[in-house]
C-alpha cells in the first residue's frame, strides 16, 4: 500500500501509530514477531497489517508534481 | 432475580466483564448496541484550502475519520447524531468540533504529517487520541491545508464512529475429564494454548477460567475423555475500545441505550393497548 492504513482491515484497532515503532525496532535486527508483541499487537489481523504492508509514499514522493 | 459482574481484564483500552445471573440474550443486545448505537466524535467532512501531496483529497478525508478523537467530554457537550441530521456545519457549535491541519515543506524537504498536527480549532477537547498516526507524507515544496468537521455519529451510520473496536459475549467453559476413560497420556496438556490443562497428582487438573473453547484438547484425546461444557448462567464481555471512549464508558452507554430501546418498544406496546381498548 502506498502508506500504512490508520486502522486494522479486518477489526478496526488503530495501528498507524506504531508503524514507524515497527520499522526502528525491525531494523535493529529484532524479530518482527517480537517487535509486535512488544508493541501490543495482539491479533493477526492486526499483525499482517504491518508484515504485508510496503511503504510506497516516500518513493511516489519523489515523482509527484512540482508546484 | 440475583446477579453478579466481575471485573476480570481491566488494561489499556480493554475491558472484560464476568456476568452471572445476566441472559445471553441481554448481553449480546449490549454487545451490538456498543458497536453499532453508542456515539462518539469524528470527523465528518473537510474542506481543503490546498492539497499538492500525492494523496487525493478524498483518501486524505478518509484518514482523517478513521483517527480516533477524544469523546468522553463531547458525550455530554454535543447534540446527538439525530438532532444534528441536516444542521449546516458552519452554524451549529452544538453539533461540530473544527479541528485543522496545516502543513508545508521546503525545497528539498520530506516531512510525514501525524495526527499529532490535527489541531483543534473551536474545542480543546476534540482531539486526536494518537499523536503518532501518519496522515501523508509531503514531498519537497507540497502543502496540505484543511479544516475537518467533527461530530457525533454511530457505528450504525459508518464504523469510523464506532467506539468499540472489539466487542464480544463469549461462553464460560466447564472442562471435565472422564477419569475412568483417562490414560493420562498428556496429549490434551501438550496441545491446550492457554494451560487450562494440567497433569497434576496423577490426574488431569482443569482450570476452566484460562479456556478460551478451542476444542483442541477434546480434538485430541485418543479415548474422548475431555468434555467441554458451557456454564449456563455465565458470560464473559468483552470489549476494546478505539480510545475514543473508555471501555466503562462504551459499557454504560450500551446499557442506557438498550434500555431506552426497551422502553419505547413498551411505550409502544402501551400505546397499541389503549387503541385496541384494552
Ligand atoms: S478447549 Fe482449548 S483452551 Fe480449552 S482446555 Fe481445551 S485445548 Fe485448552
Ligand atoms: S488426552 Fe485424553 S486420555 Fe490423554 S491425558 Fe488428556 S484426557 Fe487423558
Ligand atoms: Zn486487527
Amino acid at each position: 500500500m502506498v502508506i500504512i492504513p490508520v486502522r486494522c482491515f479486518t477489526c478496526g484497532a488503530v495501528i498507524g501509530d506504531k508503524w514507524e515503532a515497527f520499522v526502528e525496532g525491525v531494523k535493529l535486527g529484532k524479530d518482527p514477531g517480537k517487535v509486535l508483541d512488544e508493541l501490543g499487537v495482539k491479533r493477526y489481523c492486526c499483525r499482517r497489517m504491518f508484515i504485508s504492508h510496503l511503504d510506497l509514499i516516500e518513493e511516489l514522493v519523489m515523482y509527484s508534481r512540482k508546484v | 432475580m440475583s446477579y453478579s459482574i466481575e471485573v476480570v481484564e481491566r488494561s489499556g483500552n480493554r475491558l472484560k466483564l464476568l456476568f452471572k445471573g445476566v441472559p445471553l440474550a441481554l448481553l449480546n443486545a449490549v454487545r451490538r448496541a456498543s458497536i453499532e448505537y453508542v456515539p462518539s466524535m469524528a470527523v465528518d467532512f473537510v474542506v481543503f484550502n490546498n492539497n499538492t501531496s500525492v494523496l487525493h483529497d478524498e483518501i486524505i478525508a478518509h484518514r482523517l475519520g478513521l483517527i480516533p478523537l477524544n469523546s468522553e467530554e463531547a458525550l455530554r457537550k454535543y447534540k446527538s447524531p439525530e438532532e444534528c441530521a441536516g444542521k449546516s456545519s458552519e452554524s451549529s457549535v452544538e453539533c461540530y468540533a473544527v479541528l485543522s491541519l496545516h502543513a508545508s515543506t521546503k525545497e528539498g524537504e520530506i516531512k510525514t504529517v501525524y495526527s499529532g498536527d490535527l489541531k483543534p480549532v473551536t474545542d480543546p477537547d476534540v482531539r486526536p487520541v494518537y499523536e503518532g498516526i501518519p496522515i501523508v507524507v509531503l514531498g519537497p515544496n507540497q502543502e496540505i491545508s484543511l479544516e475537518a468537521y467533527a461530530r457525533l455519529g454511530r457505528g450504525v451510520e459508518h464504523i469510523k464512529w464506532s467506539p468499540a473496536t472489539v466487542s464480544t459475549v463469549t461462553y464460560s467453559a466447564r472442562l471435565t475429564i472422564k477419569e475412568e476413560l483417562c490414560t493420562l497420556c498428556g496429549k490434551c496438556v501438550e496441545v491446550c494454548p492457554r494451560n487450562a490443562l494440567a497433569l497434576e497428582n496423577g490426574k488431569i487438573r482443569t482450570y476452566d477460567e484460562r479456556c478460551i473453547l478451542c476444542r483442541q484438547c477434546v480434538n485430541s484425546c485418543p479415548v474422548e475423555a475431555v468434555v467441554l461444557g458451557f456454564k449456563e448462567d455465565e458470560f464473559y464481555l468483552t470489549i476494546e475500545s478505539s480510545g475514543s471512549l473508555k471501555p466503562e464508558t462504551i459499557v454504560r452507554e450500551a446499557f442506557k441505550i438498550v434500555i431506552s430501546k426497551l422502553d419505547k418498544f413498551l411505550s409502544i406496546l402501551d400505546s397499541i393497548k389503549a387503541q385496541s381498548g384494552g
